[in-house]
């Protein structure tokens, strides 16, 4: 017990720790919940569209499909004689301009700079051609098609909610987590021993009859409570500023704490056995190599992944487990995943242990 | 007095470099044991060795009748280590170091804090128990690092150069409380480059250059190896009806006295005694001088020591040595 008190209290007297384990995740969780705040592209809201479109046939279907759209208020619809004309306009109040060429059978979508209008336009004008298309191969084939023939003036599509409301803060809070684990985890597990070894104290642990595993185990759950600092400070922060969602009620989110909570366990004892073998300041070592994983794992980036390298990353593989309980309230990958980091975790204490006894200093 | 720690034949090396070759010496129980050398010497490895802090590749070493590689653990027990540099937590107090390094040789709660206690009173930080080990001064954390080796009351006490860098209060504080370790029946090994320290405090003195014993016993016993002499310079002015014969006739006839010299000429006059080392009658001898009407203008004595005697068994100047290294 004294020695997990002493590394605590080493920690926890130390300004320089309490601002890298609670005030920089604070300011990180801040920065990222504002910029994402603002290019929150799950809950964009897509302004209104106002779009010309050129047509020849007066009773074309196409035409009443934009009239439909505009009676509808989906988008508001210009028709225009000449296409070109409109397509050089100067004025660039049109979103899109839209021409329909019957003898060709095909719709000519002339995109603005908005990507996600354009997106939406395209969807609307795909869906309608795949109805005409469907229409035809039902003429074909002899089978009315399961429609009113009559005009429907209502509402045809209901909206109502899926009951998910998720937004990007939620993707990026987790891997802020698993980016704090080893970041902050792994170097401080691996500097502790440095470091004791730098300032003779490892000698003088050495020399004394303790049991070596009991000293190697106390320091490092000594050094635990700086990352449950940092997890707290994280899922606080951007719960309770950010909104951000984890799992969906109280007993997940417990096995989610837990589950992190393994996750540290295991990566401080990995860098604990890195600041064993190396005689060198290991955050030179700790800190490429948790960015390589972090960066191939996705964990900056969510539009990061290679086949292959990117599921084989251990951040990659802790954050998918991390989603699948958090998106879908599924335990398997989790409880899996949780199961072989506290099987990596007795490992690395046994090496650790090893290497802790086996370690005498020139 | 038994002996308490025994080495034997003593082999280490480091690939090619033999640190420690074939050194053998004991330490008896309750006895402060110097060990005396220059800078590489081996000193800090043959204290590595007796710490089980390193392994060796021949011969023999016990303490307390323990095996340093069948009995590694119990003689482990026996071990409090106050090593040369201050190896400390820098945030914690001096209360909670004491106690950190206690508790590794097995102390109960109870136990831990009427040994911090009294590991801080011993050493003079009772006032300071709750202050933090980096606002402390050298000499202070020091003698904390001394606490923390003893506080388990160990049987023999190792110490390697505990004086370093500290002020003299702090080590003549230092020096004091290891002569009453030894009183209270520690045996203490006592590793210094520092001459006037071994000779002011330890029982025996062991002198290693290069890995090998040079010498051993007491302060007496070497200086004795080298020498049978001390030496006693005045400047005197003598009467003028000084006789010489007489005079050199009267002190000769003094029990112990080697010699006697007297320069005169141009210069003044300057007379050197030689007496054995046991001589102590200085008192005698001035007597005479007064009987013969010479004026003593000053008076120095040339005793012997460990300095000298170390240049003598081995060719050098330890200082040089240490300044050099």
């Amino acid at each position: 017990m004294q020695i997990f008190l002493s590394v605590y209290r080493e920690f926890i007297r130390q300004k320089a720790n309490l601002f890298f384990c609670a005030v920089f995740p604070a300011v990180l969780v801040f920065i990222l919940g504002t910029l994402l705040e603002q290019w929150n592209i799950s809950d964009y809201e897509i302004p209104e569209i106002r779009i010309a479109y050129a047509a020849e046939n007066e009773d074309s279907a196409f035409i009443q499909y934009m009239e439909t759209l505009e009676k509808q208020g989906i988008l508001t619809a210009e028709r225009v004689e000449d296409v070109n004309k409109e397509t050089a306009m100067s004025d660039m109040s049109f979103a899109a301009v839209i021409e329909y060429d019957a003898l060709g059978r095909q719709v000519i979508l002339h995109q603005g700079p908005d990507k996600v209008i354009n997106r939406a336009l395209h969807i609307m004008l795909q869906g309608y051609a795949s109805m005409e298309n469907a229409l035809t191969v039902c003429y074909q084939n002899g089978a009315l098609p399961d429609i009113s023939l009559a005009k429907n003036e209502g509402e045809y599509v209901i909206p109502k909610k899926l009951g998910v409301e998720r937004s990007m803060i939620d993707y990026y809070a987790v891997s802020m987590l698993v980016m704090i684990l080893f970041m902050g985890g792994g170097i401080s597990g691996s500097t502790m021993f440095y470091e004791y070894r730098q300032g003779g104290l490892f000698n003088r642990v050495v020399v004394s009859p303790a049991k070596k595993i009991k000293v190697f185990l106390f320091m490092l759950l000594g050094n635990l409570p700086m990352t449950a600092i940092e997890i707290g400070t994280i899922m606080f922060c951007s719960t309770f500023l950010f909104g951000a969602r984890y799992c969906m009620n109280f007993t997940e989110n417990l096995i989610l704490i837990v589950y992190f909570f393994v996750a540290a366990l295991m990566i401080n004892a990995f860098g604990a056995v890195v600041g064993l073998i190396v005689n060198f300041n290991p955050t030179a070592v700790m800190m490429p190599l948790a960015w390589i994983m972090l960066f191939l794992g996705g964990s900056f980036s969510k539009e990061i992944f290679i086949d292959g390298i990117s599921n084989r990353m251990p951040a990659w593989v802790i954050q998918q487990a991390a989603f699948d309980l958090t998106l879908f309230g599924n335990y398997n990958r989790v409880f899996w995943t949780g199961g072989w980091m506290f099987l990596c975790f007795f490992l690395f204490l046994a090496l650790g242990a090893v290497l802790f006894c086996k370690k005498k200093e020139k | 007095m038994d002996e308490y720690v025994k080495i034997k034949n003593l082999v280490k090396n480091y690939g090619d470099v033999c640190a420690v070759d074939n050194l053998s010496f004991s330490i008896k129980e309750g006895e402060i044991f110097g060990l005396l050398g220059p800078n590489g010497a081996g000193k800090s490895t043959t204290i590595n060795i007796v710490t089980t802090l390193l392994e060796y590749d021949k011969g023999t070493v016990e303490a307390g009748g323990f095996d340093s590689v069948k009995n590694r653990e119990a003689m482990k027990r026996l071990i409090g280590v106050v090593p040369q540099d201050i190896a400390l937590h820098p945030f914690l107090s001096a209360y909670e170091n004491v106690c950190f390094f206690a508790s590794l040789y097995g102390l109960s709660k109870k136990e831990l804090k009427e040994a911090a206690k009294k590991a801080l009173d011993f050493v003079g930080l009772s006032d300071m128990a709750g202050l933090r080990m980096n606002r402390m001064s050298g000499g202070m954390k020091r003698r904390l690092n001394i606490a923390c080796g003893i506080a388990h009351s160990p049987k023999l006490i190792v110490m390697d150069e505990p004086t370093v860098g500290v002020d003299a209060m702090s080590r003549d504080l230092i020096l004091h409380s290891i002569q009453v370790l030894s009183k209270e029946g520690a045996t203490v090994l006592y590793t210094s480059h520092y001459m006037q320290e071994v000779e002011e405090i330890c029982d025996r003195i062991a002198i290693i250059d290069k890995g090998r014993m040079i010498a051993c016993g007491t302060k007496k016993e070497l200086v004795n190896l080298v020498t049978d002499r001390k030496e006693y310079e005045a400047e005197v002015k003598l009467p003028a009806d000084f006789d010489k014969a007489a005079f050199y006739r009267e002190v000769l006839s003094l029990p112990d006295i080697k010699d006697i010299t007297l320069t005169e000429g141009d210069k003044k006059p300057v007379l050197v005694i030689a007496t054995g080392l046991e001589f102590d009658a200085l008192m005698q001898i001035l007597r005479i001088l007064d009987k013969h009407g010479i004026h003593v203008k000053s008076v120095n004595s040339r005793i012997p020591s460990l300095d000298s005697m170390f240049l003598t068994l081995t060719g050098h100047d330890m200082q040089t040595e240490n300044h050099a290294g």
